[in-house]
């Protein structure tokens, strides 16, 4: 008897049990079943998924992830996404996932947006807003900085004062800071913006992997200015006495955005519009608006009848910039190179 | 009388067909090659020629140097620059240190010697987070030190390059410490009685010491180099956190941040291993060469002891206590202050239900992979211990591998392992596969000596009763080999509950192991579940190695005592 057919009897007498072992251990990657996969950077999504399941009685699989991370997930599971539904702040790299193919385009939820809401759903309908918050403020540590030496426009990053004392996020890896960079591309040109970043490093500018480290840095008194999302300077802030939150002019208008896979069909299909449904409806924005335990909270709806949360008030007014993200999109790995290459080290 | 209960089976082995024997043989032979194609073999090099011709796997075919030009350039370049600078200033503070603590150890008559062994091997086990996320909560705002701010602010400085310098350094001290001791152990005193005898002043008798010392320094000089620049768990805490970007972490990121660039993360692991290997093939030249230094045979003395004054003695005492506050007790006080911190007791059950789901896939991962592997490390210590070529060429495979950065192989699991005709990624099946391919070169080490040890003679015994080579294997080595193995199981169960890289690179979504749980709440600021799943995660893993130990102590017991008299005289 030969190998191969030795090795081809026993798996025909066993396959059932060999595929129930490779199933447990995972080593075939388990088949999906009614329960709806959602991957989600928003800290609010387990609230969110948990009041959903409640409502509908869909199951929900919630992976929660850092922006990064999550896109990374993403990107690596384009030949065979695991997820139905996707859900991060930052419309840019929605925009490539649906130049890639791997959303579900052309179905519209039936909800009431406010005009800006309506500005920001694409015309190709494949992801749908959610809610806005600014990509890059200041949160200054007013204990160790005196209130003269305060930024308040972004040319005052570049202040001697504030040597070595300005820390931001890296925006290879963190989700909300490339549309920071690319919006302050937009402002001053991409190459003014290159040079006003070269610039920055060339003052001491420390780059952190993402909000959470830059925020910490702040914390202990690493630096003492954090260019961050609004959303976790405001959190920040309303945690620690003694931090203050400024936004320079322009700030970068930065999106959250929620999308289906476009591989998911059928009763799973639907069941992820139903969700997406839920997250735009006043009882998921109420659900959102008020978890107290995460800083995703703290963001503008886009949507009528629903009121944004009074914690925003430090950042209400300023002039926020739209990025297209049709151009800004298809610029990132450049951009996101050259910042490596330049400004991370 | 246990070979000849065993050879009973005989008559039923006659009956297996020729041809099933056969095709067991060669799956035998080609199993294990294709093991090690799928562990080691496929995904490393199609990750690393991935840097020559990127999409290569993906079936685009554009050969170019492009990401190691952009490697070498940059932040990329600075990252590298990083990594060679810290591990070389921890392997130079960790070279004396070490060797210090082996002297103490075997040349000293000091009372508490004895303790310095296994303090050493509590610092090799612990992972290196551990001790960078002990220096995290130690200077936090809310930490331990809050009513201290001083001596806080003086904490601070260890979240930067200095910190990651001292972190590196304990934690890369136990190599030159064994390297040392073993030359210590097998050191004459013929040498230095010599030069005492022809009168040569101190300090060249000093020098003939350590010249006599050197091969053993080298060697623990290179491999704490090497597991310094390897790192990825104090990259990914200290360095993360301070801004300072070393390699691995670079790696780490190039294939888990947006956009995706396996091309820049293989030119980064070339170049990475570029700084390894010739530091580990100078050490291995070297211990080739230093037949000079062989004084071990039949005339062999070991030196007298040496007996320290009280105040040289209260010198090293004081030293080595601010050693260990430094590198076990400071990080422990500092997660235990936090993970306590305005908790009552009736919380534990609550806090145990935050940290459990983590250290309960982290441990059945473990196991389980722990036991692929040690069943895999017996058969190949058993090839490499019957030398020849074959034998010769595993053993520098397994070395090869065992000087791999963690974080390496984990991006080639990404890589290869993604593909339509290979979809593993994202289920825990690829975890175990990696976490495996990363245990069996250490696990092989463990039981290497064992098994050499083993006479032919029992092999030719258990043939003459008419056991197959299985046979032998379960009722002949297998209670011989039984403690190694189990040593080798458990040292590869905490190694793979508490590793990090493959774990961040693979895991399911959804199933965070202990490791990223942990780094999550480093991330996150969420310092109190920092302090906890620290904690937690510790304390289960001593109470599971000492219950398995327990376990296999009476089941150990049990079989001697079922053992015929006859067999066991």
């Amino acid at each position: 008897m030969t190998l191969a057919r030795l090795c081809g009897s026993l798996l025909k007498k066993y396959r059932h049990g060999l595929f129930a072992v490779l199933t447990i251990t995972g080593l075939v990657a388990p088949a999906k079943a009614a329960t709806l996969t959602v991957y989600a950077a928003m800290g609010y999504g387990a609230r969110l998924a948990h009041a959903f399941s409640q409502a509908t009685g869909i199951r929900v699989n919630l992976v929660h992830l850092s922006t990064g991370p999550l896109l990374a997930r993403v990107q690596a599971e384009a030949a065979r996404p695991q997820w139905d539904v996707l859900w991060f702040d930052g419309n840019l790299a929605m925009r490539e996932f649906a130049h890639r193919r791997i959303l579900a385009c052309g179905w519209r939820p039936a909800v009431d947006y406010l005009p800006q809401g309506r500005a920001l759903l694409p015309p190709d309908r494949c992801y749908y807003p959610v809610g806005v918050t600014l990509a890059g403020v200041v949160l200054v540590n007013e204990r160790r900085l005196p209130q003269k030496a305060w930024p308040r426009r972004w040319s005052d990053l570049l202040d001697r004062s504030l040597r070595d004392k300005v820390g931001m996020d890296n925006p290879a890896i963190s989700g909300p800071t490339y549309p920071f960079v690319a919006g302050m591309m937009q402002h001053l040109g991409t190459a003014g913006g290159k040079r006003y970043f070269s610039r920055l490093k060339a003052n001491g500018l420390r780059v952190f992997p993402r909000n959470s480290a830059t925020l910490r840095a702040l914390q202990y008194g690493q630096i003492d200015v954090a260019v961050v999302q609004s959303s976790a300077a405001l959190g920040m802030a309303a945690r620690h006495p003694g931090l203050r939150v400024l936004a320079p002019s322009p700030s970068i208008l930065l999106p959250s955005d929620i999308a289906i896979g476009a591989g998911v069909h059928g009763p799973k299909l639907r069941a992820a519009r139903r969700f997406v449904q839920y997250v735009l409806s006043p009882a998921g924005q109420k659900i959102l608006l008020t978890d107290k335990a995460t800083a995703d909270s703290n963001y503008e709806p886009l949507l009528a009848r629903v009121h944004p949360p009074a914690v925003l008030a430090p950042v209400a007014g300023v002039h926020a910039l739209v990025l297209d993200p049709a151009k800004w999109g298809p610029m990132e790995p450049a951009i996101v190179n050259w910042f490596t290459a330049h400004v991370t080290g | 009388m246990l070979l000849a209960d065993a050879g009973a089976d005989h008559t039923a082995n006659a009956r297996i067909l020729p041809g099933v024997r056969r095709a067991a043989w060669r799956a035998g032979a080609v199993l294990p090659a294709l093991a090690a194609c799928a562990l080691w073999g496929w995904p490393l090099i199609g990750f690393l020629v991935t840097a020559f011709v990127p999409g290569l796997l993906h079936g685009r075919f554009a050969p170019g140097i492009g990401s190691f030009l952009q490697a070498l350039h940059g932040g990329a370049l600075q990252a590298l620059r990083n990594s060679l600078v810290v591990a070389l200033a921890a392997a130079l503070l960790a070279l004396p240190v070490g060797s210090w603590l082996a002297w103490l150890c075997m040349r000293t008559t000091l009372a508490w010697r004895g303790w310095i062994e296994p303090a050493v091997w509590l610092l090799l086990v612990m992972p290196g987070y551990f001790l960078a996320s002990g220096w995290m909560l130690l200077a936090a705002p809310e930490g331990p030190l809050a009513h201290w701010p001083w001596i806080q602010d003086l904490a601070g400085h260890l979240l930067g390059p200095a910190g990651i310098i001292l972190t590196l350094a304990i934690k890369a001290l136990p190599y030159p410490f064994l390297a040392t001791q073993a030359a210590f152990l097998s050191s004459s005193a013929a040498p230095l009685e010599a030069a005492r005898v022809l009168g040569l002043p101190r300090w060249r008798q000093r020098q003939i010491a350590m010249a006599l010392l050197l091969p053993a320094l080298v060697a623990g000089f290179a491999a704490a180099f090497a597991e310094s620049i390897s790192d990825f768990s104090v990259a990914a805490t200290l360095g993360a956190g301070s801004g300072t970007v070393l390699a691995t972490y670079a790696i780490e990121q190039a294939v888990n941040a947006m956009p995706l660039n396996f091309a820049l993360a293989a030119a980064d692991s070339w170049l990475l291993l570029m700084l390894i290997v010739p530091v580990l093939s100078g050490q291995a030249w070297l211990a080739r060469r230093a037949t000079g230094h062989r004084s071990l045979g039949p005339r062999f003395r070991p030196p007298a002891p040496v007996r320290p004054q009280f105040t040289t003695s209260l010198m090293h005492a004081l030293a080595a206590s601010l050693l260990a506050a430094l590198a076990l007790g400071a990080p422990l006080v500092a997660a235990g202050s936090l993970a306590l911190a305005g908790r009552a007791p009736s919380d534990l059950p609550n806090l145990l239900r935050a940290v459990m789901p983590s250290l309960r896939y982290s441990l059945e991962l473990a196991m389980l992979s722990a036991s692929v592997t040690v069943t895999l490390a017996w058969p190949i210590a058993a090839a490499v211990a019957r030398r020849g070529r074959a034998g010769r060429l595993l053993d520098f495979a397994l070395l090869a591998v065992m000087a791999l950065p963690g974080i390496v192989l984990a991006a080639a699991y990404v890589l290869a392992y993604n593909q339509s005709y290979t979809p593993l990624y994202g289920g825990s099946g690829l975890l175990i596969m990696a976490y495996v391919a990363l245990a069996l070169p250490a696990a092989t080490k463990v039981i290497q000596g064992s098994v050499a040890r083993l006479h032919d003679r029992f092999a030719e015994a258990a043939r003459v009763h008419g056991l197959s080579r299985l046979q032998t294997m379960w009722h002949v080595e297998l209670p011989i080999l039984a403690r190694p193995l189990f040593s080798a199981w458990l040292l590869s169960v905490l190694h793979i509950a508490f590793e990090l890289p493959a774990s961040e690179l693979l895991y399911p979504p959804g199933h965070p192991p202990l490791s990223v749980a942990l780094l999550d709440s480093v991330s996150a600021i969420r310092l109190h579940q920092q302090a906890r799943l620290q904690l937690s995660g510790m304390a289960l893993l001593v109470v599971f190695a000492l219950l398995a130990r327990l376990v296999f102590s009476r089941l150990s017991a049990r079989q001697v005592a079922t053992i015929p008299p006859a067999v066991a005289a």
